[in-house]
């Protein structure tokens, strides 16, 4: 993990068709990298990403509604919103992209790759959702409660610990962190409730992409043998399980999963 | 002031140990498990049999609403019970408190069913449109949280328009697309009937109420004392859009229990009560708060105190004295009923109270009972409130002499 001194990720906007502006987080120099994040959004340090700013020069767009939901009024299916993907990263100049996204990001990247085939040159697809087998189904993310959200997410009991401290009981609730959470949740169950499957498994052999799926091996959010699925629907794709780890592999294990991204580079 | 006798059909065999059992009433409570329908044979036709009941004694309105998968009430189909009731009530106003509206698809069929009401029951149909619980709609249904709101208004605005319409007319909306709107039959009530949007406490609902003209009717569980800060919300949005604090543009819920003492309202009511606070409520907080249901608006305007009393009330084994205490029953004798309405009269400004005369496991003899008393004792005593307001909220068509149910000839004499 790097040290470091000033946040990486700067904010920005921006322009895209119809005028509307766009937040895009960038940082490092190097050759271009696209971050799509989860459910999250984009935080202060992250494990992973800070080290990636550190050899490529990374974009990452916030998905739209993480601010404002009124941005999710003209994304209105999947399809709009690989458009809004694509839209921006045509802004950017971005062609003939590497694309790593995370969980719901990791969605999008697939989604993006495989509506616009000819703009994703490689695809990192880190515990992404987007797929459905009734065998195995993905657990419903938007019925953990929240004291379980750690058990769910993090194998790692440390790293989890470090991530959700206990809450403080006698703080008054902080209404703005709040609306900030619900946006960003808001934002990913407009495309994942109540099942996070808008018909990829029938668009994965649009691909181009040469594609990396990293999942942890004890991924409890989305099954890892969904890495099989993901890998047999692409046509150029290979998988990575990383021991130890959960459905955070990126925050986990962010040397590992930098590795594999690496020998896959 | 207009009495409602409302029923929310709740299971009433749910078993002792259910808190500790089932993580929840609704959603996921397994159906062949625990609902026997033999049982449920003799449940609804009691229910049924109790709002006629309330029919009778001259209540202003019965009253039906819609839930799904859950043992807390038995009406995934408002419209069924209400067309149930409609032959064998005369005078009783149907106040139907469900249709979810983007639940239906098309929106239309609730424009078709409630006209279907509305005629058979020689124009006595209310209709409300709820949104619907988080339970019932996005986790029972499906429903997008982050559009469904959109999608309710919408569907709203389109069965409004169908039951005005001089003519068919083509529908391109986001969430429905019809070449064709012309439902068969019309509404009797012209242009349509009252429109009331049964409401838990969001704010734009309020403003919503306001500027068309619609009846808020704020269902809370939790008595007239947390109801005040919501119902001052919804007044002020009356103000800035200009109109009259008319107390007939509101309605409440409220839980009573009549007796002759305190004590005996204790034995009587007591075990009902906490069946339905324990039971009946006992709701998976994770199914209360699915993301973009509650708009950032309502989140940035709700009291941090009245969040955490709501939490603690569903969360809480309640005892019999906190339940009197916070209101959330009114229990006691005829006096105390009298002087503990008329404050939620005062201070909410309603003139529209749904009253649940049944509520939890109460047998149905102390349903009749608390029914007849509420009816001759209470009832007259409110007659006169709010009597210089208009109501109109209320059906004003309703057919003077209207089709009774005929006696049929023997099957020999056809």
């Amino acid at each position: 993990m790097s040290e470091v001194k000033t946040p990486p990720l700067e904010k920005t906007t921006v322009a895209i068709r119809g005028g509307r502006q766009q937040t895009v987080f960038r940082g490092g120099e190097g050759p271009a990298l696209v971050w799509l994040h989860p459910a999250n959004g984009i935080v202060d340090t992250h494990p992973l990403v800070d080290a990636l700013c550190e050899r490529f020069s990374v974009f990452a767009p916030l998905a739209p509604g993480f601010t404002d939901l009124a941005e999710l009024d003209d994304v209105r299916n999947i399809h709009e919103l690989a458009m809004r993907y694509d839209d921006v990263l045509e802004a950017l100049g971005l062609d003939d992209i590497c694309v790593v996204g995370h969980s719901f990001g990791g969605m999008i990247a697939a989604e993006l790759a495989a509506h616009y085939p000819r703009r994703v040159k490689e695809l990192v697809l880190i515990a992404p959702v987007g797929l459905w087998n009734d065998d195995y189904p993905v657990i419903d993310f938007f019925a953990v409660p929240v004291p379980k959200l750690p058990d769910v997410l993090y194998a790692d009991k440390d790293v989890a610990a470090r991530d959700f401290p206990p809450p403080d009981e006698d703080a008054e609730p902080d209404v703005e962190m709040l609306v900030m959470l619900v946006q960003g949740m808001t934002s990913v169950a407009k495309f994942m409730w109540p099942i996070p499957d808008r018909g990829l498994a029938r668009r994965l052999d649009r691909i181009r992409a040469r594609t990396l799926v990293v999942f942890g091996e004890e991924d409890a959010l989305v099954p890892p043998r969904y890495a099989d699925d993901f890998v047999s629907g692409i046509p150029a794709a290979s998988k990575v399980l990383i021991p130890g780890a959960g459905h955070m592999v990126p925050v986990e294990r962010p040397t590992e999963v930098l590795e594999a991204i690496d020998r896959f580079l | 002031m207009k009495f409602h006798w409302f029923h929310l059909m709740p299971y009433p065999y749910l078993p002792d140990n259910f808190r500790e059992r089932y993580h929840s009433v609704w959603v996921d409570l397994p159906a062949r498990e625990l609902y026997d329908p033999v049982a449920g044979h003799e449940v609804y036709n009691e229910y049924l049999d109790e709002l006629e009941f309330a029919d009778q004694l001259g209540f202003d309105g019965i009253g039906v609403n819609e839930h799904h998968q859950n043992g807390y009430g038995l009406m995934p189909s408002p419209n069924i019970m209400a067309a149930s009731l409609a032959r064998r009530t005369r005078s009783a106003k149907l106040v139907v408190m469900g249709n979810s509206v983007a639940l239906y698809n098309p929106p239309i069929r609730v424009a078709e069913e409630m006209a279907m009401l509305d005629v058979i029951s020689g124009g006595r149909l209310v209709s409300g449109f709820p949104v619907g619980t988080p339970m019932d709609t996005v986790f029972c249904y499906g429903e997008n949280p982050a559009t469904l709101r959109e999608k309710y208004r919408e569907g709203v605005e389109l069965v409004l328009r169908a039951w005005k319409s001089d003519e068919p007319f083509a529908f391109n909306g986001t969430y429905t697309q019809l070449r064709y709107v012309n439902p068969w039959p019309r509404p009797l009530q012209q242009p349509h009937p009252p429109v009331w949007i049964p409401g838990g406490g969001s704010v734009e609902t309020w403003d919503w109420c306001a500027e068309r003209d619609f009846l808020y009717a704020y269902l809370s569980f939790f008595g007239y004392q947390l109801a005040r800060k919501t119902m001052d919300g919804f007044w002020e949005a009356v103000d800035r859009h200009g109109r009259e604090r008319n107390p007939y543009r509101a309605g409440f819920v409220q839980f009573v229990g009549i007796a002759d003492t305190d004590a005996e309202a204790e034995r009587l009511y007591s075990e009902a009560g906490l069946y339905f606070f324990n039971r009946c409520l006992h709701v998976d907080p994770v199914y209360l708060t699915p993301p973009g249901y509650t708009t950032v608006e309502t989140i940035r305007k709700m009291i941090p105190s009245q969040m955490k009393a709501t939490a603690q009330a569903f969360a809480s084994d309640l005892t019999w004295s906190e339940i009197v205490e916070r209101g959330y029953i009114i229990a006691g004798g005829v006096d105390t009923v009298i002087d503990r309405l008329s404050e939620v009269a005062d201070t909410l400004n309603v003139g529209h109270l749904l009253v649940n005369l049944h509520f939890g496991n109460m047998p149905k003899e102390t349903v009749l009972y608390n029914t007849q008393r509420f009816a001759d004792e209470v009832i007259p005593r409110f007659r006169s409130r709010f009597a210089d307001w208009e109501d109109r909220w209320w059906p004003k068509d309703t057919l003077t002499n209207p089709a009774a149910p005929a006696a049929l000839p023997e099957p020999a004499n056809v």
